[in-house]
């Protein structure tokens, strides 16, 4: 009995700990992109406009609540919690302050790929819930979009897994150090790592795969009619995904905490989940920034030339990902 | 592997946590009950006459592409039946694209 409530302290402890570290990296994002596009950012909340997510969080909350009449009411709260539901439980699962993650079982890596495969569905179903024109046309964008981007990123994950022979994660990790014919596999798994990055920024909606939430064109499409703590929550919600997908992309193509440590007789207890955590953040705080980068650096696409390129490009390029690791492995 | 208690510890409390935090939101409406547009339109709402056939195509093809993943799951290892899966799945995605350019 203990054990449970142990356990289901850590739980809570866990979610409050992913909802900070959500506000964290829009935190970062924001700065970075301000700066890059010179201007300043965040700066009035808190050392360097640290604690403006959470003061824009809390204002929406606290914001009455509009949407137009013939709303599904009961539904779109019901997507609102359960969209941040189906993204709070990957983290479970990532190897953060170990090898293991807080949660880790043979196949966990397939249960991550499920459930983001599931979260798309909350962005598609929830603006068909308003009857307004915006969200629908946004909604068939992300819809498209999601058709385009499903299968090369599927592949790209398919293709750690097969280089790990493994559907554990705590296993997954190790899959870019593994040596073939002289060749760690990680250098072999950069076109996956190419196209899960770019896949990432269309499931996340990032410039210049935004064409679902194109301001300028379709009001903000299936965002347009969300207000009040719906908004907060759907935004909270996209803060915590970025987290995440730079989270799972550390965890399959670029080793996880596994890095150099320096441990101190003794003290390995805490030292070692010190620099694990130091290692898969540090990783996971790069990704994100070339997530920015890019962001910043381009312009949105149309939805045609989106599709394009996923159809075009990124689907032959993961193709050609799991061909060349078949034949590397069979030389 | 997780006994089912643990499970369902797992599901509930973070959805309970996020449910408490919901709550905790303002929710006070106008007193007519109708609403303006949150994007400034004063326009009567109603839901556009907006049924694109492809939404059903689509609507498919995420539960196929979710049923593949949750067989890949239960398979845990390549077998004909996840590579059958994972062949109609890219057929089925790749035929939006060849429809899309025949017009």
């Amino acid at each position: 009995m203990l054990e449970k409530v142990i356990f289901s302290l850590k739980i809570i402890a866990w979610t409050i700990v992913v909802i900070f570290l959500a506000f964290l990296v829009e935190w970062f994002y924001r700065k970075v992109l301000a700066h890059m596009q010179h201007r300043v950012g965040p700066k009035l909340a808190g050392k360097l406009g640290i604690l403006q997510p959470i003061a824009d969080f809390i204002k929406l909350m606290r914001k009455r609540q509009i949407s137009p009449a013939g709303t599904d009411e009961f539904f779109v709260d019901f997507t609102a919690i359960f969209g941040l539901w189906l993204m709070i439980i990957p983290t479970m699962f990532l190897p953060i302050f170990g090898l293991e993650g807080f949660i880790s079982f043979e196949g966990d890596a397939v249960l991550i790929i499920m459930l983001l495969a599931i979260s798309s569905l909350v962005y598609i179903v929830t603006p068909y819930l308003f009857p307004s024109p915006y969200p629908t046309i946004g909604a068939g964008r992300r819809a498209e979009l999601y058709l385009s981007y499903e299968i090369p990123m599927f592949l790209a994950f398919a293709s750690a897994i097969f280089a790990a022979g493994s559907l554990r994660i705590s296993e997954i990790i190790f899959a870019p150090t593994i040596i073939r014919n002289d060749i760690p596999t990680g250098i072999l798994l950069v076109p996956a790592l190419i196209v899960a990055i770019l896949s990432s920024m269309s499931r996340l909606k990032k410039v210049p795969f935004d064409a679902p939430v194109a301001e300028t064109e379709i009001a903000g499409g299936w965002e347009a009619e969300l207000s009040g703590r719906r908004l907060a929550f759907f935004n909270l919600l996209t803060d915590v995904k970025l987290f995440v997908m730079g989270a799972i992309i550390t965890t399959f193509f670029l080793g996880g905490p596994l890095g150099p440590m320096i441990l101190i007789s003794g003290l390995e207890w805490i030292l070692a989940p010190v620099w694990y955590g130091f290692w898969f953040f540090l990783k996971t705080v790069v990704v994100i920034f070339i997530i920015t980068a890019v962001s910043a650096a381009t312009a949105r696409f149309r939805i045609d030339q989106v599709l394009k390129i996923f159809w075009d490009r990124l689907l032959y390029l993961s193709v050609f990902q799991v061909i060349l690791l078949i034949l590397w492995w069979s030389l | 592997m997780m006994d089912p208690l643990s499970v369902i510890l797992l599901v509930i409390i973070p959805f309970i946590l996020l449910t408490i935090l919901y709550s905790l939101g303002k929710v006070a409406r106008r007193e007519t009950g109708r609403e303006p547009f949150a994007s400034g339109h004063a326009f009567p709402s109603t839901y556009i006459p907006y049924k694109p056939r492809w939404l059903y195509y689509i609507a498919l093809f995420i539960l196929w592409d979710i049923i593949v993943i949750f067989i890949l799951f239960m398979a845990s290892e390549m077998s004909l039946y996840v590579i059958t899966s994972l062949l109609i799945l890219i057929a089925t995605m790749l035929a939006y694209p060849i429809r899309i350019s025949k017009g």
